[in-house]
């Protein structure tokens, strides 16, 4: 059998159920087979519990082996690394839990808080450039970890709450409104933060180059009361500031 | 190096002579890991293991794994990059395991030519590991001793002895790892490694790198050390992994059995 051929049998063996043992392999050693075919879904489902440490806890060893089993056989790995398995796992979670969403949302969490720890380089903020900045024209840089998406349940409470395995998690709930869960590095440490909405357009506003003076003008435009978003604005770009999640202020823009 | 260690690495407190790292573990775009690689790596020189080359894939090796790999080289400068005689997938699958080939003429051409890739790109020659097996094939035309000193032929390529594996496989296959140790040239081999493994179904054994370093393998290692000269000698723990002084005195052992010509780490 040609090796190329070989090759695709063993690994289409691999990801089948293991029902039809394939030719090609010496008699004697067809007892190696189910090794290997047992070898690749304990490894995957090793880094989803590895990666995925809250949700797994959420959910206990059964249901979220299960689902890992699910994502196998959806989404066979195809990266030379192991740590993109977990792409796409949110997805199958979320479809196998439509009525629980702070399942998904929880696994967003621990996927990006990984993606996070691994994430590139940024250098820390020069301070000294805080006190010349144009604020009105300038263009804000924030640190290339920021993850972030809407979230309906307390998913901040919950992964924060699992982190000790004895205690009683509190119960999932939704929330009144919507809120932003955001993560990003600050230093070597993952973080997460759950914003409101309004903030939540902010960064998306600061990520895509719009100046800080021209965010609050947008933004502004819509409150109620001028001097209240005056306050929350520099409230927001002072945490921006303390939690390394502004990393550069640019010059000003044309 | 595993993460209950870290550490006594960084603070440059572990008696080893070299520190070897899974180099998938680093090619990554920073945080943490390169971080305190880079803290170690001022305390020890350093060897990188991958475990993803896949070099005997019938479709040749991934383009943009070797560019990754290589930018871990530069950075790290290491003793050497080693991979293992194996191949992970085909046609953009990958099942992250260390799948045996089979051992025919083709295949070793394959191998041949993929090793000789990577060497030319990375710009420097690579060691092959054994690994572990629980499968040979119908067409199988060569043991695997001679499938690797013809790969060391061909491609300038050095060795990575896993005396476990050797172990391991010898005992599933039915072959003497005595004869397999004699019958490897002993001038290509720049590193061995020293591990356990687990009694799996049907008489199988599994290289689960979760236990000491049992008696049989000592043996073997206490038999053959001397023909070496000049290896750096590594115990692999890849799960459940003990407290440092344990790894600290099973290579305590390594040494004493290879006098000092071997380098060791855990
Ligand atoms: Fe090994």
């Amino acid at each position: 059998m040609m090796l190329a051929e070989l090759q695709r049998e063993l690994s289409a063996y691999i990801r089948s159920d293991g029902a039809n043992l394939l030719d090609g392999v010496a008699e004697r050693s067809k007892r190696g087979l189910p090794v290997y075919h047992y070898a690749y879904r304990a490894s995957l489902i090793n880094a989803l519990r590895d990666v995925f440490e809250r949700t797994h806890s959420w959910l206990g060893d059964d249901l979220f082996d299960d689902a890992a089993r699910v994502h196998i056989d959806r989404n066979p790995p195809n990266s030379w690394t192991m740590s993109d398995y977990g792409l796409g796992f949110e997805a199958v979670l979320s479809d196998l839990y439509p009525e629980n969403p702070e399942v998904a949302e929880l696994a967003w969490l621990d996927w990006n808080l990984r993606v996070a720890f691994n994430g590139s380089d940024s250098p820390a903020l020069d301070r000294a450039k805080l006190a010349e900045a144009d604020w009105d024209n300038a263009q804000l840089h924030i640190t290339p970890t920021l993850a972030m998406r809407p979230v309906s349940t307390n998913v901040g409470a919950l992964w924060g709450a699992l982190e000790d395995e004895e205690a009683e998690p509190p119960k999932a709930h939704l929330l009144g409104t919507p809120e932003i869960l955001t993560v990003w590095r600050q230093d070597l440490a993952p973080r997460f933060q759950c914003v409101s909405e309004l903030e939540g357009k902010a960064l998306a506003l600061a990520i895509t180059g719009v100046s800080f003076g021209r965010i609050c003008s947008e933004l502004g435009s819509d409150a109620d009361d001028e001097a209240d978003f005056a306050a929350f604005a520099g409230a927001m770009l002072g945490r921006w500031i303390s939690d390394d999640v502004l990393i550069d202020v640019g010059s000003s823009l044309p | 190096m595993r993460t209950p260690h870290y550490d006594a690495y960084l603070a440059g407190e572990a008696p080893v002579d070299f520190v070897e790292v899974i180099s998938e573990n680093y090619m990554v775009e920073g945080g943490r890991p390169l971080y305190s690689l880079d803290r170690v790596r001022e305390h020890y020189p350093i060897a990188m293991h991958g475990v993803s080359m896949s070099v005997g894939s019938a479709d040749g090796l991934d383009r943009s794994y070797l560019q990754r790999l290589k930018g871990l080289a530069v950075r790290v400068q290491p003793l050497w990059v080693s991979d293992h005689l194996c191949w992970t997938g085909i046609d953009g699958f990958n099942s992250h395991d260390l799948l045996p080939l089979p051992y025919t003429e083709e295949a070793l051409d394959t191998a041949a030519a993929n090793i000789a890739q990577a060497q030319d790109f990375l710009e420097r020659p690579m060691l092959i590991e054994n690994p572990s097996s629980y499968l040979t094939f119908a067409d199988d035309m060569m043991s695997e001793w001679d499938f690797l000193s013809a790969l060391c032929e061909r491609t300038g390529c050095y060795l990575l002895l896993d005396i476990n594996n050797i172990y391991v496989s010898g005992t599933n296959h039915g072959f003497d790892p005595l004869e397999y140790l004699a019958a490897i040239p002993a001038d290509r081999v720049r590193q061995i490694h020293l591990a356990g493994h687990s009694h799996g179904r049907d008489g199988l054994l599994i290289d689960t790198h979760d236990q000491p370093v049992p008696d049989p393998v000592w043996a073997l290692y206490a038999k053959v050390i001397e023909r070496f000269s000049n290896v750096a000698v590594m115990i692999e723990r890849d799960d459940d992994i003990p407290p440092l002084e344990d790894l600290i005195a099973e290579m305590e052992m390594a040494r004493q059995f290879s006098q000092a010509s071997a380098k060791v780490a855990a």
